[in-house]
């Protein structure tokens, strides 16, 4: 199974219409599973106009803490200690604060008489499965509860799900994350390549740079395809600039259009909601580009493969340092 | 002797390495001494579980072991930097299983 990752840095740039209207175009001809891997805010079932699902699993993980009154002494260290002020008093007891916690043991650490006990897995997600959507693809798609902390681990089960519900599969397309972090690594890691997805502004070219360290470090070769690019065409040339620099495949480019928006409120995917608009006539171009691909993946992974081996460096900050 | 990791899903000689490093469900930890296979041990990795920080909790089981060297999928950016903290090498290999690795790790052609 080819594994393709769709990823921005950046949110709001059209991940998850892209994302949708390739797993939409391309279920025509090739076996495919679309996987909603934006646990934080996933909406390709809202792209797709999905209201209902097959089966529903409960993901329970991490912990909380709570006080046991019997054995408190009311000595006030945890509720000094708790870096998250997620212990406070009500009527002389020591409560925790359900969405404030995040089970971090600093106040059991603290306390003199271990009065401090934890609820192991909570629930802190779901995996949602369409078993067949009306275009014939499965769609698994992960959720996060509110407030529970963010889960690589989430995104890998949805992934797994998603290769186990249709194991005949030649692709999956993964709806990533806007960032960097724990759950776009979940969802890249692993994959066979990456589509990312820009726009023409400042903030979208300097996290579409961030992730690009990314999918280098973890050696993805990448294809990049620019939303909205006649927003700014001095922006657009530079975008083109960066992907020729970085040895990414163009894919291709989205007009601004705001047939976009008005599919959305309609809950109808936009190629059936407005056939011939501007946008349509663009997705339809990339994802025969990318069907193209498909066909000699490993010509072309072998050609965009990133040659140097960049590890990705952080930059640590100290609470003693501020940055200059 | 020298001591490598593989990050694998049930673990032993036969297992092919796992496509991910920090939620790989095992690792299959092998003793090379004077060219040969020597021990073959099989641990759990409590990455496996993580939430968050998977990789760097391999990387702490795999410090633990005593492991020199880690053949598999490139670790993530902060599993990266605790391999590097760990003195412990890492080099890239997949769609091999353990003894195909460790037979191109022997020929030195990895």
């Amino acid at each position: 199974m080819i594994e393709i990752s769709i990823a921005s840095g950046k949110g709001g740039v059209g991940k998850s219409l892209l994302a949708a209207h390739l797993a939409l175009l391309l279920s025509g001809k090739r076996r495919l599973v679309a996987v909603d891997a934006d646990a934080e805010a996933p909406n390709m079932n809202i792209v797709l106009g999905i209201k209902d699902w097959d089966r529903v699993i409960e993901h329970y993980e991490g912990r909380r803490a709570f006080v046991l009154d019997d054995e408190c002494t009311g000595c006030g260290e945890c509720l000094k200690a708790c870096q998250f002020g997620a212990i406070r008093v009500v009527d002389g007891k020591y409560v925790v604060d359900r969405w404030l916690c995040e089970g971090c043991y600093t106040c059991s650490f603290v306390c003199p008489v271990k009065a401090v006990r934890f609820e192991r897995d909570v629930l802190a997600g779901w995996i949602r499965i369409k078993e067949k959507t009306r275009w014939g693809f499965p769609l698994v798609s992960a959720e996060i509860v509110p407030g529970r902390p963010n889960s690589g681990k989430l995104v890998t089960e949805a992934r797994n799900k998603g290769r186990e519900i249709f194991r005949e599969a030649e692709i999956m397309f993964l709806d990533s994350a806007a960032g960097i972090g724990c759950q776009v690594i979940a969802s890249l890691a692993g994959s066979h390549a990456a589509i990312l997805v820009a726009e023409p502004t400042r903030a979208s070219i300097s996290d579409l740079k961030r992730i690009i360290r990314l999918t280098q470090h973890f050696r993805i070769p990448s294809m990049i395809v620019i939303n909205k690019y006649d927003l700014n065409m001095q922006l657009y040339r530079e975008l083109k600039k960066i992907a020729n620099e970085n040895k990414l495949y163009y894919l291709g480019e989205i007009p601004y259009d705001e047939e976009v928006p008005r599919s959305y409120v309609s809950m109808k995917p936009l190629i059936e909601y407005s056939p011939d608009s501007k946008a349509t006539i663009a997705l339809r171009r990339i994802a025969e580009r990318l069907d193209n691909i498909l066909s000699r993946f490993d010509e072309w992974r072998l050609e965009y493969l990133p040659e140097a081996y960049k590890p990705f460096e952080p930059i640590v900050i100290r609470p003693d340092k501020t940055l200059g | 002797m020298v001591r490598i990791a593989f990050p694998t899903e049930k673990g032993g000689l036969e297992d092919n390495i796992y496509p991910r490093f920090g939620r790989a469900p095992t690792f299959t930890i092998i003793d090379i001494e004077k060219k040969q296979i020597k021990n073959v041990k099989i641990v759990e990795n409590p990455g496996y579980r993580a939430s968050g920080g998977a990789g760097v909790k391999a990387v702490q089981l795999l410090a633990n072991e005593g492991v020199e060297i880690v053949m598999g999928p490139t670790p993530g950016p902060n599993a990266y930097f605790a391999l590097n903290n760990a003195g412990i090498k890492h080099y890239p290999v997949q769609g091999l299983n353990v003894k195909e690795a460790v037979e191109a790790f022997l020929r030195e052609d990895y």
